[in-house]
């Protein structure tokens, strides 16, 4: 599917970003193409969520080039990135806990374009998630694990998403929960809404990612298909600490 | 009982009054996680506009009202950009902005003075008349439409912040501002609107005390202001339904304390309340944690 549709959703180029003094992403370069899902694999603490923090705004790059579609996002604020449809998903999914999940699902749809399609958004979002329409009366702090997982991803499609960036979705969770957690996300995937997905573990990621980068030490060291990389059982001890 | 009936009476209306002027200390804090200081000036400005619009202009009571919270939620916003904005996001912001923002309050008051001079000026009752209940309680319909005026407000604030997409955000950036931020919640804007709202409550309370007091004076707004953060942290700061019972039982206590042992304990011993309290539930009423509100 890569390269098919013109130009990139997503392009980041020599992204250099950290916390103060330190610098944790150093010259990152990646692209996702429309309908792609990519997957950018990586040890704890070499970057994964700072990329996706970065991307969004959150953090302030130092150095380098985001472009989404057609805007170069540098100097946006996280909310205008938001806007333009540029959708982050947090690790550790940082919900509303005193607020229902109805209400989470409806901050997800804040921005005036998404709000006016509130009804119908709520219920692609429930077909998705049948549990969050039985809890949504419930407040957010009150669910298990997976159904915050699965809420904070239903509050991202919330929005006007032309690109969905995941940080680590299967943290903290039972497998059998992941399970489905990836079945779910293999369903957005089909639905053709580009991608992009930070994980630790490389168990999942065949059949679901089209690429995956690997990034070590803040920096890209390799992209590739997911077999030629799966097929690697040297390269996975080395990165992954995976036989 | 007559006595109590008189406590209770008396109770109500200082709690309401209470809640209204907590309510903004509460929003404030709940979003921007510090104690906006320039409330207090605010609670005597609103009092200020409703003198103009009501007593000086002749308008009806409601316009002086709604004037108040309209024109002090602007000077809110003005609060915010000049001694908020310029501070947000630096290390120790949320103490300098204290500082900041009783600056600003000083400037204020000091600014009622010039206009309207430092004596006592008359405020007009809402509506005038009695209802006698018994032997010792008189009702004033006066205070009944403060209770109901306060009631009124609450009830709007709790609609708007359930209901309306703006008031969902202002909750949303109080419990996780990186949230709000990937919702696509403008944090700064959701600032303006919260300094606004607080100030305009502010202003309500003020309004409504000073018609009860049936007079004001450019000082009014720093004991009041000092009940109010009484009330706010005993509820729990951030909290509104804290807030509220608080507010009650503050109002409740003050009656009682002035109908039993004399209007010079009240302060004393609000004070004496609050200590207990906290030594007893550190995070007050609702006892909110600072790790359950992130």
């Amino acid at each position: 599917m890569s390269g098919i549709g013109g130009r990139p959703v997503l392009e980041v180029a020599g992204l250099h970003s950290g916390y103060g003094e330190t610098e944790v992403l150093r010259g990152v370069s990646l692209h996702v193409n429309p309908g792609e899902t990519i997957v950018v694999l990586g040890p704890n603490g070499h970057g994964k969520t700072t990329l996706l923090r970065t991307i969004s705004g959150l953090i302030r790059a130092t150095a380098g080039d985001v472009a989404f579609g057609s805007r170069d996002t540098r100097g946006l604020a996280p909310d205008e990135i938001a806007g333009l449809g540029l959708i982050h998903v947090p690790q550790g999914d940082l919900l509303y806990g005193e607020m229902t999940v109805l209400e989470n699902l409806k901050m997800g749809a804040y921005r005036a374009a998404a709000w006016a399609e509130l009804g119908e958004r709520l219920e692609r979002v429930y077909l998705l998630f049948p549990r969050l329409r039985e809890r949504q009366k419930q407040l957010a702090r009150t669910l298990s694990g997976g159904e915050r997982r699965m809420l904070s991803v239903g509050r991202g499609l919330m929005g006007n998403s032309a690109l969905l960036m995941l940080d680590e979705p299967s943290l903290g969770l039972a497998p059998v929960v992941i399970d489905e957690l990836y079945d779910r996300i293999g369903e957005i995937r089909a639905s053709g809404l580009p991608i992009l997905l930070v994980e630790e573990s490389a168990t999942r990621i065949e059949g679901l990612a089209d690429r995956v980068y690997l990034l070590e030490n803040g920096t890209i060291a390799r992209e590739g298909a997911p077999a030629d990389l799966l097929a690697d059982p040297a390269l996975l001890q080395t990165y992954l600490g995976i036989a | 009982m007559s006595q109590i009936s008189l406590v209770i009476y008396q109770g109500l209306v200082l709690g309401a009054i209470y809640a209204l002027m907590a309510l903004a200390f509460t929003l404030v804090y709940g979003a921007l996680r510090f104690l906006n200081l320039s409330l207090g000036a605010l609670f005597t400005l609103g009092a200020y506009v409703a003198f103009v619009i009501s007593g000086q202009l002749g308008l009806p009571a409601i316009a002086g009202i709604v004037g108040a919270f309209v024109l002090v939620g602007l000077a809110g916003v003005g609060v915010y950009q000049i001694a908020v904005r310029p501070l947000v996001g630096r290390p120790g912001w949320e103490i300098a902005s204290i500082i900041s923002t009783l600056g600003v309050g000083i400037v204020i008051q000091q600014l009622i003075q010039l206009v309207w001079g430092p004596r006592n000026q008359a405020m007009p009752e809402i509506v005038s008349g009695n209802l006698r209940v018994g032997d010792v309680l008189v009702i004033q319909y006066q205070r009944v439409a403060v209770v109901l005026v306060s009631l009124v407000v609450m009830t709007a604030l709790w609609f708007f912040l359930t209901r309306s997409r703006h008031g969902l955000a202002i909750r949303a950036v109080a419990q996780n501002r990186d949230a709000a931020y990937l919702n696509g919640a403008s944090v700064n804007r959701i600032f303006m609107l919260v300094m606004a709202l607080g100030s305009g409550l502010a202003a309500v309370a003020g309004v409504l005390l000073s018609t009860v007091l049936i007079s004001l004076n450019p000082t009014v707004g720093l004991s009041y202001a000092l009940r109010g953060l009484v009330v706010t942290i005993f509820g729990g700061l951030g909290s509104i339904t804290g807030t509220l019972a608080a507010a009650f039982i503050i109002g409740l206590f003050e009656a009682f304390v002035s109908v039993y042992l004399g209007e010079g304990w009240k302060l004393p011993a609000l004070f004496l309340f609050l200590i207990v309290v906290l030594v007893i539930r550190p995070g007050g009423l609702a006892g909110v944690s600072a790790e359950e509100r992130t």
